[in-house]
């Protein structure tokens, strides 16, 4: 008959080292205060009720001349693109020569509820853009959209397609109804109206509970369990300290533009079937003539591989460009190997438009 | 963390070494408390962490719990040299084990928070009692009536969500049996773990491939769709609840406040259109302003033309009469 073959010498030293390491961590963690994010030196060039619009300078030997706005999601918070300088996109991409405007959305509040569609991106996107070029005294900048944000360009870029140059849509969904997509298939029951009508906003600590449910073991046992392990020395623990304080601050969403994202795209696809519009204005992909970069990642399992190279045939670029990324939905940003190779990949690819 | 705490710490790992060896040797030892280390963490988290790093400190401690527990089951089971459990045997013990750690988070999931908890037990005949606030107490034995008739509907909603949870927790079973088997079929038919880590890997990679499996039927889906719905419901009694409480005391209650704050961005964006339409008013005037002086500078210009036309005309025409006369 078969056995476990584990000897309880072993047994008895991996606990030992499990519970050593668990006590180093807890030292570790009681002297650490505070971890900081947001890295890189900015300055505040526009702001308009909650949202704050951030200037970071090039920094490279050559500057490219065309700025490049970054709209990221309203679902968490943008400084995963700059958690410490080791691992920061932004700063990366200063370094590679790119002049980056970034729109922080802040935290919207019980006042913001009414916020929808049309107010974010025929509103606070169109004028920051307008700031974005008055301030680098640009005609037209480069627009990267990233998850959400993605989706957003991808609407702004329709309705205004002569302020962009380019085009970069990173980790964002576009066809909603690909298979496998668990979490727009599990969206598709939620009663929105009723959690509007209960919180106002929908609260942000709920998607995150949302997002771990996809993959209840290894997100909370397996990452636990991993804890003394992560949290026994100093720097690893900073490291990890940081992502938790991403993970969990989570601003809630202004309830009605919530809505109209989960109407417009999750439930009804329409990107896909068409129809689209955004305040008055009609949004059809095929007015995108702007080359594109479309990145994803291999093993999201947020927005799935399919459900953003879906793009590829709904635009009239033609020079439309996909690269995959090996890792998961935040692995592509603050991931060692796509740390190395995202920023240059991106700053090339805008070089070739100026 | 203070000398204190890190010797009390120390002490505790010493103790709990010298048992795992009696383990090992199939001897009697005392275990060491738990709750010496669970405390120690706690103490530690309310004097010296920050919120984020008090709850990962907790977690930590508890999930060791956890990992030791079985640890010291397995321990104990292959120290006895001719009974060492089979391997179904090893594998349901730790899938036991699991399912009352993923059980427990599980509920911690779906728990009624605890404003919830307050409405329901506000279901009873009993008053609440809300330390603090007197004058509520008051207010809700005012308004018994408006009480009783929400009663129905929470009542109804309680069932719905109950039975949803119900079935969710089936489902959670359903898994947890899969992951089992398919685990027992990976050890079965090669798979040795190298370590207790190796172990839970494999439980969690099973798990998740199980739970996916099941994520994507129309059965767990609209469980879910059930469990949410029926959880947002109640929130919504809640709300409404105080709402009407907040009305009888004079208050301004948030549905209120929300006809404010709709009334307010339609204003605003009405003025947003409205100031659009005069910018592009303005526009146009400037543009048109901008034309009608380029008209009337280019009009001047032809005048002036022709005014110098005209003086040159009737200057060579004055000089052809002189020439004539002469």
């Amino acid at each position: 008959m078969k056995r476990l073959k584990l000897k309880p010498a072993q047994i008895a030293q991996e606990l030992l080292e499990f519970n050593n390491k668990m006590l180093k961590s807890l030292e570790t963690l009681s002297q650490i205060d505070q971890v900081d994010v947001d890295c890189t030196p900015f300055e505040e060039i526009y702001q308009e009720d909650k949202l704050r619009l951030r200037f970071y300078p090039a920094t490279g030997a050559v500057v490219q001349k065309r700025p490049l706005l970054i709209v990221y999601a309203l679902v968490n918070r943008p400084y995963i693109l700059d958690l410490q300088p080791d691992r920061s996109l932004i700063k990366s991409l200063t370094e590679h020569g790119v002049p980056v405007y970034l729109i922080d959305w802040g935290y919207p509040d019980r006042a913001d509820r009414y916020l929808d569609l049309d107010d974010y991106i025929n509103g606070y996107i169109d004028n920051c853009v307008d700031k974005v070029l008055q301030h680098s005294q640009q005609t037209q900048l480069n627009l990267m959209g990233i998850c959400q944000g993605g989706t957003f360009s991808l609407c702004y870029t329709a309705i205004n397609p002569e302020k962009v140059n380019r085009l970069i849509t990173v980790v964002t969904p576009v066809d909603f109804h690909t298979d496998g997509n668990t979490l727009s298939q599990l969206a598709q029951g939620v009663d929105v109206d009723l959690a509007l009508q209960s919180y106002g906003n929908f609260p942000g600590h709920l998607l995150t509970q949302a997002y771990n449910s996809l993959m209840p073991a290894r997100l909370g046992l397996q990452k636990q369990l991993s804890l003394p392990m992560q949290l026994e020395h100093r720097n690893s623990a900073l490291n990890f300290l940081r992502m938790e304080r991403w993970i969990h601050d989570s601003p809630d969403l202004a309830g009605q533009a919530f809505k109209e994202f989960i109407d417009n795209f999750f439930t009804d696809n329409r990107f896909i079937n068409g129809d689209l519009s955004i305040g008055e204005e009609a949004v059809d992909l095929s007015r995108i003539k702007q080359p594109l970069l479309n990145l994803f990642a291999t093993k999201d399992h947020l927005v799935p591989p399919a459900a953003s190279k879906a793009l590829r045939t709904l635009t009239s670029s033609q020079d439309y460009n996909e690269h995959p990324f090996n890792g998961g939905h935040i692995g592509i940003f603050v991931g060692r190997r796509s740390h190395q190779q995202l920023p240059k990949l991106i700053a090339d690819w805008l070089m070739k438009g100026e | 963390m203070d000398d204190e705490q890190l010797k009390t710490l120390q002490d505790w790992l010493e103790t709990q070494k010298v048992y795992w060896q009696s383990l090992i040797n199939g001897e009697d030892a005392d275990a060491a408390d738990w709750n010496t280390l669970l405390d120690s963490c706690r103490k530690m988290a309310e004097q010296q962490l920050p919120p984020q790093n008090a709850e990962l400190a907790e977690a930590m401690a508890q999930q060791a719990k956890g990992f030791c527990k079985y640890g010291e089951l397995l321990l104990r089971s292959l120290s006895k040299e001719n009974d060492s459990p089979n391997l179904d045997e090893a594998v349901f013990e730790f899938s036991r084990h699991l399912q009352d750690q993923t059980g427990a988070a599980f509920i911690k999931q779906w728990q009624l928070p605890e404003q919830l908890s307050h409405f329901f037990s506000n279901l009873g005949i009993n008053i609440p009692s809300l330390p603090g606030f007197p004058f509520f107490e008051q207010g809700i034995r005012n308004s018994q009536d408006h009480f009783k008739t929400k009663l129905t509907e929470a009542e109804q909603t309680f069932r719905e969500f109950r039975d949803a949870l119900n079935d969710y927790v089936e489902i959670q079973k359903g898994i947890n049996h899969t992951t089992t088997h398919q685990l027992l079929t990976t050890l079965k038919a090669g798979e040795d773990p190298t370590s207790l880590e190796d172990l839970y890997r494999l439980w969690v990679d099973h798990y998740e491939k199980s739970y996916l499996e099941q994520l994507q039927t129309p059965g767990y889906q609209q469980t879910y769709s059930r469990l949410s719905n029926a959880s947002l419901t109640l929130q919504k009694l809640n709300h409404e609840y105080w709402e009407q409480e907040y009305r009888s005391f004079g208050l301004v209650p948030l549905k209120d406040y929300d006809q404010l704050l709709e009334r307010h961005h339609k204003l605003r964006k009405s003025l947003k259109v409205t100031s659009k339409k005069i910018s592009q008013l303005e526009q146009q005037l400037l543009a048109a302003t901008e034309h009608d002086r380029q008209q009337q500078a280019a009009m001047a210009t032809r005048l002036e033309n022709m005014e110098l036309k005209l003086s040159a005309l009737s200057g060579s025409t004055l000089s052809n009469n002189e020439s004539i006369g002469e």
